[in-house]
């Protein structure tokens, strides 16, 4: 399978904090979804990946090169609107066709319009969830294979979110097409992504199809002694609250049917993360 | 880009009128298994025939949201179980049924509801001749 980026080794590091030897692939015509507690990484790394920030060392490929001449056929969205204030949609329609050869104005139009923002108005008559969907609008205009969103669904309300995950489907139907997607609304990922990252403190501690993910992955609950009787080999983290402990395990078929008097529940991609950032390794 | 997109969206609001996928996220069941189930059940009963074509795989993720791998797998399974098949450059169809295949694959099924419903009789101490009984009355019914 191809990638559209390969990132191997990647070292960055800012005072006390730092990203060492990550390792990344995002296969081409697929939504990989990068999840993580707040300063987990996740910025830092897709600020890499778009050559926003230089690594201190490794090797980022995208779409199979590492020089920068590839970069436009990036398009990415920050979760903080990066677009003039000033400027009304129209404006910065024309302003994206001057700066983006393959810009696609009737495109941007048909977005606009299916996220119903007039091209009158302003940046700053706008919401935080509609300049979000300026942006989305004009990053699935200019012709990019990849397509890469920080938090992109931040501030939008879930019928909105709803619309945008279908102007992603959309977008993902060219089979060129590759998407990285960050979000902390993981029922969104848990819906569309085809991969699931778990970015930690730095380092990737869980990259799988995300069907795979939920379909093995599963919350044992109960007493102490009975969720450390299934071996600390099986759980991956653990976490005691005040009536009962919880315990992230693995493979939740095959503790379930070594223990069937266990109450053994699927694991969302929430409780993944809770488990692993807020529970204790076993 | 657009007109693939409308072209897309045609074959696929043409297949919903016949084709009809209703995904849960309560059943307990995988995504793909709900997919696979209920397609696999519309080529047994004969709503979808051999030879209709099945949205490709992207468009039916499209169309459910949903991952592609998930809609790859759903497709992957049906092909194994020899439901569909996938012609290279044109997409998937269903398989033309072999009707002793789909009355042989009918009556398992049916065996495995009526082999549950032994099991609960022998727990429940219904009789054999009760059993029966309530197979006739089901039969006059419909």
């Amino acid at each position: 399978m191809e990638n559209a980026v390969e990132v191997r080794g990647l070292r960055k590091s800012y005072g006390d904090y730092e990203i060492n030897g990550l390792d990344l692939d995002i296969p081409a015509g697929y939504i990989v979804g990068l999840i993580g507690e707040n300063g987990a990484g996740k910025t830092t790394l897709i600020k890499c990946i778009t050559g926003a920030n230089h690594c201190d060392s490794g090797i980022i490929r995208v779409f199979g090169s590492s020089d920068r001449t590839v970069l436009g056929k990036i398009g990415v969205v920050f979760d903080e609107c990066c677009l003039h204030k000033m400027m009304s949609g129209k404006q910065i329609g024309n302003l994206m066709a001057d700066l983006y050869p393959e810009w696609d104005q009737s495109r941007y139009e048909f977005l606009m319009e299916k996220f119903g923002i007039s091209l009158d108005k302003k940046v700053h008559e706008l919401s935080r969830g509609m300049s979000m969907k300026i942006q989305v609008a004009v990053e699935l205009s200019h012709g990019a294979d990849l397509v890469i969103l920080d938090e992109a669904t931040a501030g939008m309300d879930p019928a909105s979110r709803d619309e945008f995950l279908d102007i992603v489907m959309e977008y993902m139907q060219d089979d060129r097409h590759s998407m990285l997607m960050s979000s902390h609304i993981t029922s969104d990922l848990e819906r569309v992504a085809d991969y699931i990252v778990f970015l930690h403190r730095g380092r990737i501690i869980m990259s799988e199809p995300k069907d795979e993910i939920l379909d093995r992955y599963g919350v044992v609950k109960g007493g102490e002694a009975q969720v450390l009787a299934i071996g600390r080999e099986n759980i991956v983290s653990l976490r005691r609250e005040s009536y009962s402990v919880s315990a992230l395990v693995r493979d939740r078929h095959a503790v379930k049917e070594a223990f069937p008097e266990l109450t053994v529940d699927t694991a969302s991609l929430d409780d993944i993360m809770v488990l692993i950032v807020r529970g204790d390794a076993a | 880009m657009y007109i693939k997109h409308i072209q897309l969206y045609t074959v696929s609001t043409f297949m919903i009128e016949r084709m009809e996928i209703i995904i849960s996220n309560s059943s307990g069941k995988a995504i793909y298994e709900q997919i696979e189930g209920q397609i696999r059940d519309q080529i047994m009963s004969g709503v979808l025939k051999g030879g209709d074509p099945l949205p490709s795989m992207r468009s039916l993720a499209q169309d459910l949201k949903i991952s592609l791998i998930t809609t790859k797998r759903a497709y992957n399974e049906l092909e194994a179980e020899g439901f569909i098949v996938t012609v290279a450059g044109k997409g998937c169809f269903v398989a033309t049924q072999d009707p002793a295949l789909l009355h042989e694959a009918n009556l398992r099924m049916a065996e495995d509801f009526l082999r549950r419903a032994v099991e609960v009789a022998e727990r429940g101490s219904i009789t054999k001749e009760e059993l029966k009984e309530i197979l006739d009355i089901l039969y006059e019914v419909d």
